[in-house]
């Protein structure tokens, strides 16, 4: 009994060494937000953004910008580290930021890294941006305290209303997945403010093409279900109005897919005119009249953004998946082929709702 | 193992009982005089003979108004005389030298006829000194009785008896404690309570081997079936009622002289999170209540661990808004997050001490004092970090929700080890210190009988009276745990009728 005892403490004294790494919360420099910039054909600018809280309870925390310029993104942090008073941890990490030319070349190395580390969460948002990144996250912002919180909140906010939901996890989805490709959120610096420009849309891991944000609302409507969103409508010569999505529906029917496939993508829209100036909109004759209006002029936008992703070859919205989920026997190669010329019709139902509280 | 098994035994043989053995009458006398309070009178009218007694034990009043008006104008010629002509019961003639010790240390007067006759009569005439039944004070409760149990037995047992006026309240009593001798009543109803559970808790207390038992919970340490846990294993309670109504549910009760509380059992650990206010309100508002009694005990024992484990190991886990208040408030701060939780854990220990220990009107200020001065001046000496402040106060106030304070003395001490835990292993360090507590539960018996049922093994129909109480309708079979002899409590179907007035 007693030799047992002994035994398991001695164990034990032995086992001391055994215990996690610690990282004290205020002992390590979080990075909330990378940049990458294209250098040259090798050389990636890594811009790491730090947000360093200040004492004092209304202070708002001083964000800074590590930066170094290597081959491998973790070497970079390497050389970041040299500048830095405490180690640097990314599982904090809020966002991604990519450089358009470094989009356009490809940036699956560099998210793969991201991937890889079990810290990061899979609900990273990452972008492209216009421009500089490293420019973009020294900027100060009067909208938000850090450029990262300004990002995190802006796409959130975005990704409800107007742009396609994409994070780590789906573009890892889309990228690895057969019959569909990633998007990204597309963003520019302007001023001091930041602009979500519309989607960029990506090939495999290059960015091949990008949509306005108009178009990436239409996008949405074809890629989800949601509730939010507005369009705005030419009516008649010189009178507009705005339809705000109260809720859309998207449904997809493949004719023949083995042998000369076709595609009908039906879109339902419950919406509210949200805004008509010159309009009378209580006129409920009128209400059919703008139905058939918004109608028309979304089936001719949303066709020719159907048939932009087809003349880049990208399958945003997925149609190679989704006929392969309801095809037996279905041939990935045969379609990647046809997928060009495959006639995509879109019809979108719009149906007005409410026109406001003023009806 | 063996070997000291033995030895124990054998010491039990060699303390023998000091007032057994060889003892003869004339010695006894000695003994007893030996006391200031002892004394012997003469009397001598009519017939002579001899009254000693404790003057401390028994009421002089009694002996000059009940006793001593009765005999002293009559010729007597033996014992019978005096015991023929006393109006009073319960009274002994003895020449057993242990009986007369026995009885005249608790308070009997011995009557003799001459002074070195060993045979006497005993005439019982015990006066102790009685608390006024009071409020209860740990048990407290806004609506409902309120009285409490006070330090004897007797008036204990009355408060309960009038509470179950019926002839299968059966009380047995043990005397317990070489030197004091206490009585302890094992009380339950016949009928109801299993024969198993009865019989376990009188051998237990029978099995008790100690010099002198004080206080039920010596009785409560003694008899638990597993003295090393820390969780309470028989529920202490001061109020009668809340006694009558688990004894209708199959329990027994123990009770012992000189204390003012009851130990019922086999208890549950739900039980220890059900205050017996809950059945005196809604039956709604008693289970969103308890729910959040048992949420306070969780976040009590848990919220401090957490704060330690995600500050050291997972600062991924901290939501993004609180990320710049945790960092900010602890940037100033000399100490890892552990040292500073265990610091301030501590020091709540010391007030809630410090305010246990001190008189009532001294206490609440030592409270007042400690809890906002120097919590205050450590925040601003930049000791500790305001987000713990917070979480360790709310913690201790959380902790005091729980109704048995003794299983609130649990959960102050349980959090430690999961704090030691969170330091070395971060959440999983939690998680394993959790495991180490369940499985203790899960080993865990009060009185033989599972401590975690109805929770394992699950006893679904015993769940209407323990995380949430359903209504007293739905309450018509007694706890299936207590293996109670009679199973139904009340006939359902009358018990949810309503009948208006033309039925």
């Amino acid at each position: 009994m007693a030799k047992k005892k002994l035994l398991i403490i001695f164990t034990l004294m032995l086992l001391t060494g055994c215990f996690p790494s610690k990282k004290i919360l205020e002992d390590v420099q979080l990075v909330s937000a990378v940049g990458y910039d294209y250098k040259s054909n090798n050389q990636v600018e890594l811009n790491g953004m730090v947000a360093i809280p200040q004492r004092g309870e209304d202070v708002p925390p001083i964000s800074q910008v590590f930066t170094a310029t290597t081959n491998t993104s973790k070497m970079a942090r390497a050389l970041e580290q040299a500048e830095s008073p405490k180690p640097f941890e990314i599982g904090r990490l809020e966002i991604a930021l990519y450089n358009d030319r470094l989009a356009e070349k490809g940036i699956y190395d560099l998210v793969d890294t991201l991937q890889r580390d079990p810290s990061l969460g899979r609900d990273l948002y990452l972008a492209v941006v216009k421009g500089s990144t490293k420019t973009l996250l020294k900027e100060q912002y009067p909208l938000s305290e850090t450029p990262s919180k300004y990002l995190l909140q802006l796409l959130n906010q975005n990704m409800n209303a107007n742009i396609p939901k994409s994070n780590l996890h789906d573009f890892l989805y889309t990228y690895y997945g057969k019959g569909m490709d990633p998007n990204l959120p597309l963003l520019e610096m302007q001023g001091d403010r930041i602009r979500v420009k519309g989607t960029a849309l990506l090939k495999d891991d290059k960015m091949v093409g990008q949509l306005k944000l108009e178009d990436s609302f239409l996008l949405k409507l074809l890629m989800e279900p949601f509730e939010k969103g507005i369009y705005e409508v030419k009516f008649k010569n010189d009178q507009f109005f705005t339809i705000q999505n109260l809720s859309s529906k998207v449904e997809y029917r493949f004719k023949d897919v083995k042998r000369s496939p076709s595609v009908d993508i039906f879109v339902k829209i419950k919406g509210r005119v949200s805004e008509a100036p010159k309009i009378p909109v209580s006129d409920p004759s009128l209400i059919e009249q703008l139905e058939r209006a918004s109608e028309k002029a979304m089936d001719r936008r949303t066709n020719k953004i159907v048939e932009k992703l087809q003349k880049l070859n990208v399958d945003t919205i997925g149609l190679g998946d989704l006929a392969r989920s309801r095809t037996r026997g279905f041939d990935f190669k045969r379609w990647d082929e046809q997928y060009t010329d495959i006639p995509i019709n879109v019809k979108v139902k719009v149906e007005i709702t409410q026109a406001g509280i003023t009806e | 193992m063996i070997f000291f098994k033995k030895k124990k035994k054998k010491q039990q043989e060699t303390n023998t009982d000091p007032t057994k053995g060889t003892l003869t009458f004339p010695e006894l006398m000695k003994k007893l005089r030996a006391s200031a309070d002892f004394s012997t009178v003469k009397q001598s009218s009519l017939s002579t003979f001899y009254i000693s007694y404790y003057k401390t034990l028994v009421n002089p009043e009694f002996v000059h108004r009940d006793l001593l008006p009765y005999i002293t104008d009559i010729q007597l010629k033996n014992l019978d005389d005096i015991q023929k002509h006393l109006p009073l019961d319960g009274m002994v003639k003895t020449n057993d030298v242990h009986d007369i010790a026995n009885k005249v240390t608790e308070g009997f007067i011995l009557i003799q006829m001459n002074k070195e006759d060993p045979e006497g009569l005993l005439v019982p005439s015990l006066s102790t000194e009685n608390r006024q039944i009071s409020i209860p004070e740990t048990e407290f409760s806004v609506v409902g009785p309120k009285e409490a149990f006070v330090e004897s037995l007797d008036t204990n047992l009355n408060l309960i008896r009038k509470r179950l006026p019926i002839p299968e309240f059966t009380v047995k009593e043990v005397r317990v404690g070489k030197l004091s001798k206490t009585r302890v009543a094992i009380i339950y109803i016949d009928g109801i309570a299993d024969e198993e559970n009865v019989n376990t808790a009188i051998q237990r207390v029978n099995d008790i081997e100690y010099d002198h038992i004080v206080d039920s919970s010596y009785i409560n340490q003694m008899i638990s079936d597993n003295e090393n846990s820390p969780f309470p294993q028989l529920i202490d309670t001061e109020r009668p009622d809340r006694v009558a109504s688990v004894l209708s549910e199959g329990k027994v009760a123990i009770m012992a002289d000189g204390s003012p509380h009851a130990l019922t059992g086999p208890t549950t650990i739900v039980e220890f999170f059900s205050a017996f206010e809950d059945y005196f309100l809604n039956w709604t508002l008693a289970s969103v209540i308890r729910l959040i009694r048992l949420m306070g005990v969780i976040f009590s024992v848990l919220s401090s661990p957490l704060y330690v484990a995600v500050l050291t190991f997972h600062y991924e886990m901290i939501p993004e808004n609180l990320l710049a208040t945790l960092v900010a408030s602890r940037n100033d701060i000399p100490f890892p997050p552990i040292l500073e939780a265990i610091v301030l854990e501590l020091s709540i220990e010391l007030l809630r001490e410090a305010g246990a220990r001190l008189p009532s009107k001294v206490g609440q200020t030592i409270g007042i004092v400690g809890g906002i001065v120097i919590g205050t001046a450590a925040v601003q000496a930049g000791l500790t970090s305001n987000v713990l402040l917070i979480i360790v106060a709310l913690a201790a106030l959380a902790s005091f929700t729980t109704p048995v304070y003794q299983m609130s003395n649990t959960i102050r001490l349980l959090r430690f080890p999961f704090l030691l835990f969170a330091q070395f292993l971060g959440v999983l360090g939690v998680g394993i210190c959790f495991a180490f507590i369940v499985s203790h539960l899960l080993k865990l018996t009060s009185l033989g009988r599972p401590y975690i049922a109805p929770l394992y093994p699950l006893r679904a129909n015993d769940l209407k009276d323990a995380l949430v109480r359903l209504p007293f309708s739905m309450q018509n079979s007694r706890p299936s745990l207590l293996r109670p002899q009679d199973k139904a409590r009340m006939n359902k179907k009358r018990a949810t009728a309503k009948h208006d007035i033309e039925d």
